[in-house]
């Protein structure tokens, strides 16, 4: 009887063992593949394998039916945004399309949220990502409207990867009152497929850079100052280079709109400069590469929780109650680009310094003049060294 | 130390060359690693090329040209001194003692520019103030030391007016463009 009960009791702990074990597997790969059904996820698909061509530069002058740009005008429209297009020339018969909607509630202060949708092949991490996460961040500042302190606008740029030519459109196309009225330009790129998350609004320590920081979580660090900063060519009005340079945000910086950059990648795989990937093979910016495929199998839930983190600490900076006043501080705390004081400046400075030695100088001259005529004209035979002599020459100490 | 450097030219001359390169580097690095990064070096190599290889590149690069620099520097020292004919100085002795102030200029600078890793706000003031204030203090202590060690009252005159001229198209050429 007991060997009965033994051969029993084995049984049924073997059975709860397995049955436990199904269970455990079942919720390992529910939690596995659950950050597929989330909403960053599923658009960012959706954005890759329905529009995997989105290089900027169409031969219309109105965007075609069933075109990325009629999609993503279409998305924002249902959120109850006011939506419009807003093209420029970029050839000489091709055009770009800014896709701009507003959300606005009676402020004189606005902010922009902008992301580009065009990209090199079909571009899951530059910038379908970052698409997902502007949508994303739309919807939910739409439907908590009544906690905005200010207006805001949603830009979708075109002809990024050829230059910013979306945003340098766009900028132009803004009034000084406008210009004047933006508190801070919020910039997202390439936010998938990198290490971290990072944050960049200016190259010295800023109170809405904080606020950023604070907002998310730990989940975005500041971008390390001075890091992959090079003096020596300016590209768009800096004064010197780095690689965050690199997007839509400089276009509104130099004209003194203070901005704020998210973006994704390393600063510790190469001490000097950025990367996006500690992962050499990871590294599929502006390539063939940056599929979604490669982006899912590269980082799984990892992209789903930076598309997740970005657009949280987004809704929460500028729902935040100190937002404006803190946004509106950051215009003083800007460092100058201007390039007369860039360029000029420190070369004028130079060039009066040089003018005041060189009349000192001239000064210095008459005084030795005068000093020559009364002075003697002896020969001066001093040396620093004194000749070796032949034997230490050729004997070694 | 420094009476044996003074009685020993040979050694001192070896020492100041080699320091004249290793200074150049300290003061140049970021502008070469700027270079490296900012060159498209993986489409050449078809492969991709780590920071601390492209950092390497960059030393080597300013070594190389540290070196030509080093080189050039006696030639176009006695090019000026035959200009404005001044025969009777020790040559070898002025052009190491030329080394030896580009030198500590170079390490001067090339501590200034480390302002550049804290901080990049003085990145483009930096790059035109700091050459001109190291190449002020530089010339002119090198002008008041070989004036004072080969030149006498009447002379000093006409060594001060090349200086002058020496001075103007190194600032010009060098620091304001």
């Amino acid at each position: 009887m007991k060997r009965i009960i033994l051969i029993i009791s084995v049984l049924l702990l073997s059975a709860l063992f397995v049955f436990s074990g199904v269970c455990f597997a079942e919720t390992d790969e529910s939690a596995d593949t659950r950050y597929q059904s989330s909403q960053a996820y599923q658009l960012t698909k959706y954005i890759c394998e329905n529009y995997p061509n989105r290089r900027a530069g169409l031969n219309t002058s109105v965007p075609p039916q069933n075109s990325v740009q009629e999609y993503l005008k279409g998305e924002l429209a249902d959120f109850g945004l006011i939506t419009k297009y807003k093209g420029f020339q970029i050839g000489d018969n091709t055009f770009g399309f800014n896709i701009e909607a507003r959300l606005d509630k009676g402020y004189d202060k606005q902010i922009i949220i902008g992301a580009h949708y065009d990209s090199e092949g079909q571009g899951a991490n530059d910038n379908a990502a970052g698409v997902a996460a502007l949508l994303m961040i739309a919807q939910e500042l739409t439907s908590k409207q009544d906690k905005l302190n200010c207006n805001v606008v949603f830009v979708l740029f075109d002809g990024e990867e050829l230059g910013l030519y979306g945003s340098q459109n766009y900028v132009r196309e803004m009034s000084s009152e406008e210009r004047d009225n933006t508190l801070v330009m919020v910039n997202i790129d390439s936010i998938a497929n990198g290490d971290n998350l990072y944050l960049w609004c200016e190259n010295k320590r800023t109170g809405l850079a904080d606020l950023f920081i604070g907002q998310s979580n730990g989940a975005i660090a500041e971008k390390p100052y001075a890091k992959g900063t090079f003096n020596l060519r300016d590209v768009f009005g800096y004064g010197y280079y780095e690689f965050a340079q690199n997007s839509d945000h400089s276009s509104f910086r130099v004209q003194g709109i203070p901005i704020a950059f998210l973006f994704s990648g390393t600063y510790d795989l190469d001490p000097w400069h950025y990367a996006e990937n500690s992962d050499v093979n990871k590294q599929v910016l502006n390539s063939s590469d940056d599929t979604f495929e490669n982006l899912d199998k590269n980082n799984g839930a990892k992209f789903v929780e930076k598309i997740d983190a970005v657009v949280s600490t987004v809704i929460g900076t500028v729902l935040n109650g100190d937002f404006v006043s803190i946004a509106e501080n950051q215009r003083s705390q800007l460092v100058n680009l201007n390039l007369w004081y860039n360029v000029w400046w420190p070369r004028l400075i130079v060039f009066v310094l040089f003018v005041v030695l060189v009349i000192l100088a001239v000064f210095y001259y008459r005084k030795l003049q005068k000093k020559s005529i009364l002075g003697t004209a002896e020969v001066k035979n001093n040396k620093v060294f004194e000749t070796p002599e032949a034997e230490d020459i050729f004997t070694f100490k | 130390m420094f009476s044996k450097l003074k009685s020993n030219y040979n050694l001192s001359n070896i020492l100041i060359r080699i320091l004249f390169v290793l200074t150049y580097i300290f003061m140049r690095w970021q502008d070469y690693l700027g270079s490296a990064y900012i060159m498209d070096l993986s489409a050449i190599t078809g492969g991709y090329i780590s920071g601390t290889a492209k950092f390497l590149l960059a030393l080597f690069s300013a070594a190389i040209m540290g070196t030509v620099l080093m080189f050039l520097l006696p030639l176009v020292v006695n090019i000026i001194l035959n200009i404005a004919r001044f025969y009777s100085i020790p040559r070898a002795e002025y052009c190491l003692l030329a080394h030896l102030y580009c030198t500590i200029g170079f390490f001067v600078c090339g501590a200034l520019n480390l302002i550049n890793i804290i901080t990049p706000i003085f990145l483009v003031w930096g790059s035109v103030i700091f050459p001109f204030i190291v190449t002020v203090g530089c010339f002119i202590s090198f002008y008041l030391a070989t004036a004072k060690l080969y030149f006498n009252d009447v002379t000093t005159v006409h060594y001060f007016k090349h200086m002058m001229i020496v001075f103007i198209v190194i600032v010009i050429g060098a620091v304001m463009l």
